[in-house]
């Protein structure tokens, strides 16, 4: 049973909703900004052009520093087939000179900034203020260093990236694939050649030169290696320095740009990159409370352990299953499915296997492990050798019994299917990740008359295995496994900490809905709450 | 026991912890630590294939010296293995520096995957069809009200998944041939999804306990071996 | 008397039956879906709403837009999905839309190969269109990684491609203008046999707000819904029949129209069996409470 706490959260909400009153959902307001035809077709007048304190450009929040933030606050009247243009330079001097990039942005909902709660918040300014992000590296892109050429390679020779025998190679190697190209005549498409595909003559070559153009094909990729690290650094050198804009509005042909006394406004900005992502501050917050309810569980757990978990009938079964296997002389067949040794169900599994492997050692039972993965296969002969000396009984362990069957889905279960059918265990284990082949190995296994018992995290098969076997442990039963065989009482804590998060989820998505549902129609602190609850990830 | 025990705990657990705070950073080197780490993962995968191999092929080489039942299997392992790794590396060698793709000639490997792995992979998936028959058949009976709904609404989102619902539909339904479709979506889009939301939520936060205790070492069944 | 023999064949018919259910469902499956593809049946229908916002999101791009399709199958699944990879393929080619194809899943890779290459010779024959690799389509084949190779593809396609399938580097590629990260797709669309549409959510579209569409195996459609109501998939195609919607869409018909037939009528067969069974059940209970 869990225990039911009251968190923080509920207390909030309950003293919030006493506070405050309850008002009459507000009336719908017009925007004041529709935008509206201006008097005289194509002029810009006055108020079209946002008012110049409000432009201005930062570093954009929560990213890796490749970004700038423009801002300028949305113009009272913003007619019909007008467009903001933002002037991007290296130097204020650029600007003269004539060197900057121009970026149009084009009225929509899309830039404004309710649509990035992160940034703007989620108070009326957010629909007033219009952005745009600007990537310098994008707009002043670097040189792209060029194909490999004879020019190319004595240059990458005195970076010292060549040495003087690779320079000789390569350009032996480039100077034949030229003559190569130009004696070499495309062919005439024939009837039955595929679609988007060109065929031409190539001469044979020696396998010495075979070897030489692989050479040079290995070269060429870690030049293309050392070329993509060369534009990463140049990019971040040109996102780190400083960028120069101007805000301009546009009509037709004309551009008025945001000015102050007669001069068009600069201002400057440098993107940096940020150690911490705000709009995932929710998630972490969730995150640790819920681990928090975890380890303190375990802590108390190691002081009481007594600590009450209801049964599992798959896990209760376990050993019956094996009994009855050992009476009917039969093996105990365990398969593992898919999935990685990093997949939480196969850990979860392993410890089963632990068990089933122990117990299966005491009475003399043969156990056969079915695996799809090498790692998994590894970690699973290490799992029932030490099973086997646990219960006393080292002899009782054979490798062979525990092998890799295939790493294909369905070629693993051609072959578990097979062995199934010709081996008749007497009891079938299927725990792990499944796909499709869960049915298929499911009714096999009915088919010989086998006690199954299945569990998976892969809740698309729950159905084909609570059909067709005996009994079946539904995902976080299968992830309790290991507290429950082994009754340990930091186990068990872990298990108790995970109810209460489930119980303090449960309040919250009660809480959160009421709120959100609440805050549809209200302002002040209910849109403060309604951003703690939305994820802005 | 510090190189079996403690020194892998501790990886797991600095591994772990970076993990999850690269998640929370947009800094550049918590970019480059993840390409690091894919890098490495990328390693290790490929080391695993060759401890898999040799499993399997001295599991099955076992099986022919001794004779064991039904060894005649594990020749065609042999044969398959010899038959896919020979035609693949004289590919290799054969098209050392022409492209592969829509100018490589004739090949028996391309032609072993077209025609054998292929059809053999949709053959043993199409058995599906005939095992769900068979579990349908088996498993749908009204034994109770539980039962009863799940019968009946197994009917109407097995119909509802094909075309031959809306001519049923408008027979049954005076015309209207998109209500069996309807009542299918409405059963996907509501008590099924009810369902699998609850057993979604325990299985992630089951997921976040159980990720809890292999950082903080509490569940150590990945090491293989025992206390 | 006239009713003895009828009665006592059903009585062994359904005493056979009993003995033998998998065996008799088997023969009957199999004989339904062979009978369906033999005789030409032709059912109308119309396509499921979350088909039709997939079909609407490709249709809406222009020339020279790019799509990124993420084809995460191999041929154990290739019955349902390789027909709605080729439909997908078919409508990129006619809207003079871009499809970048890729795999996770390297077993699938000439499955994949295959369906750009038929669809470009479709394209061909149907749209009169030349489809060439490189300036009209893009297969980048496969690289390890799965999540790592996601969130690379959001930093840099070119750092995690090089090359694609055919050799051809892709730092200059016609097909590959103006696209440097999945910011730059106008949609991802990924046809799954495994759990890889949750991966592109969580690593992927969510991350750079691109468009996200799905289509996976009849078994996992299902598993969809809860992307759909957070908005986070546009739509998806499921199984057989999300191909037969797109091929009725795009007005091409397919494998996936082709097997429409046979899959009714062996749906229809598995509820004729369950009702079969459950009235022999209550026909049992009933009788068996009468002589009592």
């Amino acid at each position: 049973m869990p225990v039911i706490v009251k968190p923080l959260t509920t207390l909030v909400v309950i003293a919030l909703a006493a506070t405050l009153p309850v008002r009459p959902a507000a009336a719908a307001q017009t925007n004041p900004t529709v935008a509206t035809q201006s008097a005289t077709p194509g002029t810009i007048l006055p108020e079209s052009i946002p008012a110049t304190e409000s432009f201005n450009a930062i570093d954009l929040p929560s990213d890796d520093g490749s970004s700038i933030l423009v801002k300028w606050a949305k113009p009272a009247n913003e007619p019909k087939g007008i467009s903001y243009v933002i002037q991007v330079a290296r130097s204020k001097a650029d600007f003269q000179a004539g060197k900057f990039v121009t970026k149009e942005v084009f009225p929509s909902p899309i830039i404004l900034g309710t649509t990035k709660p992160e940034y703007f918040g989620r108070g009326k300014n957010a629909s007033q203020t219009c952005f745009a992000v600007i990537s310098p590296a994008e707009l002043f892109p670097p040189a792209k260093p060029g194909p490999l050429t004879e020019a190319r390679l004595k240059e990458l020779k005195t970076k010292k990236v060549l040495t003087d025998k690779e320079l000789g190679r390569a350009l032996a190697v480039l100077a034949e694939i030229e003559q190569e190209k130009s004696q070499t005549k495309p062919a005439s498409v024939p009837a039955t050649a595929q679609a988007g595909v060109t065929k031409s003559q190539t001469p044979k070559l020696t396998s010495k030169q075979r070897a030489e153009r692989k050479w040079y094909a290995r070269l060429g990729a870690n030049i293309k290696k050392l070329d993509a690290e060369a534009l990463t650094k140049e990019r971040a050198r040109i996102n780190a320095e400083p960028s120069f804009f101007r805000l301009g509005v546009k009509l037709d042909d004309q551009t008025i740009l945001v000015a102050r006394d007669g001069e068009p406004i600069v201002v400057e900005a440098i993107a940096k990159p940020n150690l911490f992502k705000w709009g995932k501050l929710n998630n972490l917050t969730l995150s640790l409370i819920f681990m928090s309810a975890v380890i303190t569980f375990i802590e108390i757990a190691r002081r009481k352990p007594d600590i009450f978990i209801r049964k599992i009938a798959g896990l209760e079964a376990i050993d019956e299953a094996i009994g009855r296997a050992t009476e009917m002389d039969r093996p105990v067949m365990f398969v593992h499915g898919g999935g990685s040794v990093g997949s939480m169900s196969v850990i979860a599994s392993l410890n089963i296997l632990s068990h089933v492997a122990s117990r299966a050692a005491e009475h003399d039972t043969r156990i056969r492990v079915m695996n799809q993965d090498p790692l998994v296969t590894a970690v699973s002969q290490e799992a029932v050798q030490q099973a086997c000396t646990e219960a006393g009984r080292p002899d009782a362990f054979n490798a062979d019994d525990v092998s890799l069957v295939a790493s294909d889905q369905f070629s693993y279960v051609a072959a578990v299917s097979g062995i199934m059918v010709r081996e008749q265990p007497g009891a079938i284990f299927m725990l792990g990740a499944f796909g499709a082949e869960s049915l298929l190995l499911s009714e096999t296994g009915s088919s010989t008359g086998a006690i199954q018992v299945a569990g998976t995290d892969s809740y698309t098969q729950l159905p084909f295995f609570v059909t067709t076997c005996d009994y079946t442990l539904m995902g976080e039963e299968l992830y309790a496994a290991s507290a429950y065989l082994s009754r340990e009482p930091r186990m068990l804590g872990s298990l108790r900490g995970q109810d209460v998060g489930k119980a303090f989820v449960m309040i919250v998505l009660l809480a959160g809905t009421a709120i959100l549902t609440v805050a549809a129609a209200m302002d002040g602190p209910w849109q403060w709450l309604r951003g703690l609850l939305e994820a802005t990830g | 026991m510090i190189l079996k025990r403690t020194i892998p705990l501790l990886i797991v657990f600095a591994i772990g912890v970076l993990a999850f705070v690269q998640e929370f950073v947009p800094h550049p080197w918590s970019g480059k630590l993840v390409d690091e780490i894919s890098t490495w993962f990328k390693i290790i995968g490929g080391f695993a294939m060759f401890l898999g191999t040799y499993s399997l092929l001295h599991m099955h080489l076992a099986r022919i010296r001794r004779k064991m039942p039904s060894w005649g299997y594990s020749v065609f392992v042999f044969i398959g293995a010899a038959f896919m790794i020979g035609t693949g590396v004289y590919n290799e060698i054969q098209s050392s520096s022409q492209p592969a793709g829509p100018n490589s000639p004739f090949d028996w490997f391309s032609w072993g995957y077209k025609y054998i792995q292929v059809p053999a992979g949709a053959t043993i998936f199409s058995i599906l069809a005939f095992f769900m028959a068979s579990a349908a058949f088996r498993t749908f009976r009204a034994r109770n009200l539980a039962a009863g709904l799940l019968l009946i609404s197994a009917i109407i989102v097995m119909l509802g998944r094909v075309p031959i619902s809306e001519p049923l539909s408008r027979w049954l339904f005076f015309g209207n041939s998109q209500a069996i479709t309807q009542a299918t979506d409405i059963i996907m889009e509501y008590p099924n999804m009810v369902a699998k939301r609850g057993i979604l939520l325990g299985i992630a936060l089951g997921t976040i306990s159980q990720s809890i205790r292999i950082l903080l070492g509490v569940e150590r069944s990945y090491m293989g071996g025992g206390d | 008397m006239a009713l003895r023999i009828p009665i006592a064949i059903s009585k062994g018919i359904i005493r056979f039956l009993t003995k033998h259910p998998r065996q008799v469902i088997y023969v009957l499956i199999g004989v339904t879906v062979i009978a369906s593809y033999m005789v030409n049946i032709s059912l109308s229908f119309e396509p499921s709403p979350l088909a039709q916002k997939v079909y609407d999101k490709v249709d809406s791009l222009k020339p020279g837009d790019h799509v990124l399709l993420s084809f995460d199958y191999d041929p154990s699944s290739e019955a349902e999905l390789q027909p709605m990879a080729l439909a997908m393929l078919r409508h990129c080619f006619k809207k003079g839309v871009i499809p970048v194809v890729m795999t996770h899943w390297i077993s699938g890779l000439d499955l994949h190969k295959m369906a750009c290459q038929e669809a470009a010779a479709d394209a061909n024959s149907h749209y009169n269109k030349k489809i060439v690799s490189g300036r009209d389509y893009v297969f980048l084949g496969n690289r390890p990684g799965w999540q790592q190779l996601i969130l690379q593809m959001n930093e840099n396609i070119r750092a995690a491609f090089d090359k694609d399938f055919f050799d051809q580097p892709t730092e200059g590629m016609k097909a590959l203008e103006g696209v440097t990260s999945l910011k730059d797709f106008e949609l991802i669309v990924n046809l799954a046999a495994g759990a890889t549409v949750e991966m592109w959510i969580a690593y992927g579209s969510d991350k750079v707000d691109v468009p996200f569409a799905a289509g996976t195996t009849a078994v996992s459609a299902p598993d969809l819904y809860p992307w759909i109501q957070s908005r986070q998939l546009i739509g998806f195609l499921g199984g057989l029949r999300g191909a037969a919607d797109y091929e009725v869409m795009l007005k091409y018909p397919g494998r996936g129209i082709r097997g429409m037939p046979a899959q009714s009528a062996t749906h229809v067969l598995i509820v004729l069996l369950i009702l079969g069974a459950n009235v022999h059940m209550f026909a049992g209970r009933f009788f068996g409470k009468k002589k009592e």
